[in-house]
């Protein structure tokens, strides 16, 4: 049976270590991201193996979903770009065919030089090679898993994984919702973005597919968040495929989509930070510590918690899908 | 038959997977420094960063008893600042490619004859002009 | 009856967390208001981070007791996470207490457009809360958080302004710091594999010179070294603190760069101790005398003012390497080093500052060209100039009693018998030259003859913050005392 499960991890992380290899040695940008994301899921696998469910949904949902859309848009981005600037107009059709060495370079990156090879290839052989020594010396610690194991009674909830999150190192999952948050506000930054004008359905697949995924999403994201305090799920997860549907729907957009109003979407993004500053500033008045709370009150605290910040971060990943802030911010 | 437990005891998990992470972020480092398109060098970055993400987890499940939750709470942090900074990297990759026309990354010191712009000057405003079109928006008839 | 100190002090820390977070969150959400939030926020957070430097002292006495660590949400290490306050702390706090309100007040002026505005405070806000938590942290884990929320905002505030120079200094300045926040984490992690926790104090305890502690060492110095762009990694300072703008510039070369270079002291002080042998001292000082030397190559040749800025930042911070191996002779060395991070950081960000003044009045800042708004704008140069001597290190300004220090714990390893403590000197000593010759030439325009040109009108808080910066810089040679007294207040360094 173990023989059986070592071959098992064996084919995983070969192929794991394939993919990635593959990724990272092709030419064509687009096979490069298709690549990625199979890795993504692969990973996902690889961390249902070693028992850690909550990150194989985080990684699917995130890693691989959320990444794989925000690369792939990217990939359209650049290309239209190099298109327009190719044709020296913008709103123009694709170029002819007689010129698309623009659009190549675009999407493609050369081979690279035969001169990086032998430095980069003793470099990378080096650290991996000190990395794993010092990894195979190492001890078999169980690491804090007793000391979680002894506070979940007075954790508020009954999954570790959002004891700890939200209770235990709460700081860090804090910090965590404000960095989606940065990465936002520099995103943002860098301007505005169009209107989002409906698209011409292709046929009747596509609106049927998304009037059914959209609820189901809904519904999954609902019930992920919910789980959370019990199993493997959480805000992050959920946020995660409430996000992915928000995606959907813009890339789908059956009808023009409305600019987003400037002062909710404001409120929407920092919901999760600011709810979570207060719970923590309102720990620290009453005595239980910055980030702190009753052990009576963790429970419904946690959830409402989790709640916002499901929210702020489906908004936020739907905004950084989008990339440009929406015109209703500068008013 | 001894011979192949003791095998599989060696190769248990715990030892496994940290290898195979720091194979990743070996080979993720070596793609980083050889390849010159930004969004390859940042699925590099994504794929050194998985490499730590898997020496976590597979440290995690050393030992006895059930994985470790704080190591695994790490992890879920991880992936979601990984997954924040690349949506960003990504976004400066759309603009630096509008505003000069690549995607790689120049080599060298800054340009010392480029011309500054300068957002403390009055003549200077923000136009906030569209940053990002929508990718198909062109072929919208 | 008043209560003791030492009662009030977790509470005021975790509440200085608190409060430039909810500056942070409040002018997230409400960027309409931002600036108004983020003036009030600056002087709000900058008069706690004053009550708890006071605080502090007074309730510090001894070496031994003056770590002060705060249970976030009431869980001690293990299991939670630990603030951690003592005087190495303490002193950069206030330091980014000092030159945080002074950027603040100059942005006032400096970024006047509504939309831009919009963009830059909150961002700035982010930073320098990010900044105030690295200071307070006591976890590794929770260190590679307050890292990147530094890098984001700090990047984000670099490319904010959208021109090309910009984004591309900032998409390099963005891959450097996601590669040196994985070669920090890679290293927590095996930190964290080794020892089963992730606090500071308790990391210390436990390590030892093993292998995971050499490599966790490697990969960790690496990553901030990148992130600090000490020399060799130094690629992309100076295309990202050039064309930032001047008030984001300042706060990069001030306070962020001395954000990695304190992380290293701590490290290095607490859980890589066991490590830190002779020949590695030397290999850390020779990297310092190349930064040294490069670095003012580089700010002796560049034909921009903010090039020049950006530059000497790399060759300042090889002042700071060459000090690692005199910590290694003279355990006292260390505060000396810190005390010269500090003067470096008020007298940079000034010369950021002033900087950002001329090339708003010229429109441009090459040098060549420069010489007009220099004749017709002597507060400014004057700022330039006192700032300037600063890291020069002429007698009486904060810059001469750090580097006297460093010399003489310099004098003091060759008398000690080190033959390689002679480089180590002259380097020091050298140093301080290439640093005059370079700010020589930064002020050097405005003696020449030739006509005044005022250029384009300034608001008063972008011609009198940096006079005011530069001033304090020079003036902090009299706070050389109590810096040194604060950083005793640390336990565990030697």
């Amino acid at each position: 049976m173990s023989l059986l499960l070592v071959i098992f991890d064996l084919v995983l992380l070969a192929g794991i270590i394939g993919v990635a290899w593959r990724c990272l040695a092709s030419t064509d940008l687009f096979r490069a991201v298709v690549l990625f994301i199979t890795f993504g899921l692969l990973l996902a696998l690889a961390w249902v193996r070693l028992e850690a469910p909550d990150i194989a949904l985080a990684e699917a949902a995130i890693g691989a979903g959320i990444t794989g859309a925000l690369l792939l848009v990217t990939l359209e981005r650049l290309r239209s770009i190099m298109a327009e600037r190719h044709s020296g107009r913008p709103h123009t059709p694709p170029p002819d065919p007689s010129g698309p060495h623009a659009l190549l370079r675009a999407l493609h990156d050369p081979p690279p030089e035969r001169h990086s090879f032998f430095p980069a290839l003793i470099f990378a052989l080096v650290v991996g090679s000190l990395l794993v020594t010092a990894l195979w010396h190492q001890p078999q610690s169980t690491g804090l898993e007793p000391v979680v194991d002894a506070h979940m009674d007075v954790s508020g909830v009954d999954h570790p994984i959002t004891a700890v999150l939200l209770n235990f190192r709460a700081y860090d999952t804090f910090l965590e919702l404000a960095i989606v948050l940065i990465a936002l506000l520099g995103a943002w930054s860098l301007g505005r973005h169009d209107l989002i004008p409906a698209r011409p359905a292709p046929g009747p697949i596509l609106p049927g597919t998304l009037r059914l995924l959209v609820p189901v999403a809904i519904v999954t994201g609902v019930y992920v968040l919910w789980a959370g305090s019990h199993a493997p799920g959480g805000a992050f997860q959920a946020g995660a495929i409430l996000g992915a549907a928000g995606i959907l729907l813009v890339l789908a957009r059956p009808r023009q989509l409305p600019m987003a109003p400037g002062i909710p979407l404001r409120l929407g993004i920092t919901a999760g930070v600011a709810l979570f500053l207060l719970v923590g500033l309102y720990g620290l008045g009453a005595g239980h510590g910055f980030l702190g709370y009753a052990d009576a009150w963790a429970y419904p605290l946690i959830i409402l918690i989790e709640v916002a910040a499901t929210l702020s971060i489906a908004l936020t990943l739907v905004a950084l899908f989008v990339a440009g802030r929406p015109a209703g911010d500068d008013a | 038959m001894n011979g192949l437990a003791e095998l599989a005891h060696t190769l248990a998990p715990g030892l496994l997977y940290p290898t195979g992470g720091a194979i990743l972020f070996a080979m993720g480092l070596y793609g980083l420094i050889r390849r010159h398109h930004l969004v390859l060098r940042i699925l590099a970055l994504n794929i050194m960063g998985s490499g730590v993400f898997m020496v976590l987890l597979g440290v995690a499940a050393r030992g006895e008893g059930p994985p470790d939750p704080v190591a695994q709470a790490l992890t879920l942090t991880g992936i979601v600042v990984a997954v924040s900074a690349t949506a960003f990297a990504l976004a400066l990759v759309v603009h630096l490619t509008r505003l000069t026309g690549h995607a790689v990354m120049l080599p060298g010191p800054p340009d010392d004859d480029a011309p500054v712009e300068d957002i403390s000057r009055e003549e200077h405003h923000a136009d906030g002009g569209p940053a990002a079109p929508h990718p198909d928006q062109d072929r919208n008839p | 009856m008043i209560e003791a100190p030492e009662t009030w002090l977790p509470t005021a820390i975790a509440g200085l967390v608190g409060l430039s977070l909810a500056v942070a969150v409040v002018a997230t959400a409400w960027p309409r208001q931002a600036h108004r939030i983020g003036l009030f926020g600056a002087l709000a957070v900058f008069a706690w981070v004053l009550g708890l430097s006071a605080l502090f002292v007074a309730a510090g006495p001894e070496a031994e007791a003056a770590a002060t660590r705060v249970a976030l949400g009431g869980w001690e290490a293990p299991l939670g996470l630990m603030l951690h306050l003592d005087g190495l702390s303490m002193t950069l706090l206030v330091l980014t207490a000092i030159v945080a309100l002074a950027t603040s007040l100059y942005s006032l002026g400096y970024i006047h457009d509504r939309i831009e505005r919009r963009q830059f405070w909150p961002l700035w806000l982010w930073l320098w809360a990010g900044l105030n938590m690295l200071f307070l942290s006591g976890d590794a884990f929770n260190l590679y958080i307050t890292l990147e929320v530094v890098s984001l905002s700090a990047v984000a505030l670099v490319a904010f302004t959208g021109t090309a120079a910009a984004v591309s200094g900032a998409v390099r300045y963005l891959l450097i710091n996601i590669l040196g926040s994985l070669s920090f984490l890679m290293g927590v992690v095996l930190l964290f594999g080794e020892h089963g926790v992730l606090d500071l104090v308790l990391l210390e305890a436990r390590s030892e010179a093993g292998p995971t502690e050499r490599m966790a060492a490697v990969l960790m110095t690496a990553g901030l070294m990148l992130k600090a762009a000490l020399f060799p990694l130094h690629v992309w300072l100076a295309p990202a603190h050039g064309s930032a703008p001047a008030p984001v510039s300042a706060v990069l070369s001030g306070l962020v760069v001395t954000g990695s270079f304190y992380l290293l002291l701590r490290l290095w002080m607490g859980v890589f101790a066991p490590l830190a042998t002779p020949a590695f001292g030397i290999l850390i000082g020779l990297l310092g005398v190349a930064a040294l030397i490069w670095g003012s190559a580089q700010a002796l040749r560049a034909g921009r003012l903010k090039s020049i800025v950006a530059y000497s930042t790399v060759a300042q911070f090889g002042y700071l390497l060459v000090a690692f191996p005199l910590m290694l002779v003279d355990p006292d060395a260390w505060r000396v080093v810190v005390f010269f991070a500090v003067v470096h950081a008020l007298a940079k960000a000034s010369v950021f500052l002033a900087a950002g003044t001329l090339q708003h009045a010229a429109g441009h800042d090459r040098l060549a060209e420069l010489g007009g708004v220099l004749r017709a704008r002597p507060r400014t140069v004057f700022a330039l100039g006192l700032a300037g001597v600063s890291l020069m290190g002429l007698p009486f300004t904060g810059g001469f009693i750090a580097k006297y220090l460093l010399l003489e714990a310099g004098l003091g390893t060759i008398l000690a018998g080190s033959v390689i403590g002679v480089l180590w000197v002259v380097a020091i000593a050298g140093g301080g030259l290439l640093a005059a010759a370079y700010v020589l030439r930064m002020v050097a325009p405005a003696f020449h003859r030739g006509p005044e040109r005022a250029g384009e009108a300034v608001s008063p808080w972008m011609d009198w913050v940096p006079l005011g910066l530069a001033t304090v810089a020079a003036l902090a040679g009299f706070a050389g005392t109590l810096t040194l007294h604060t950083l005793t207040l640390t336990p565990g360094a030697p």
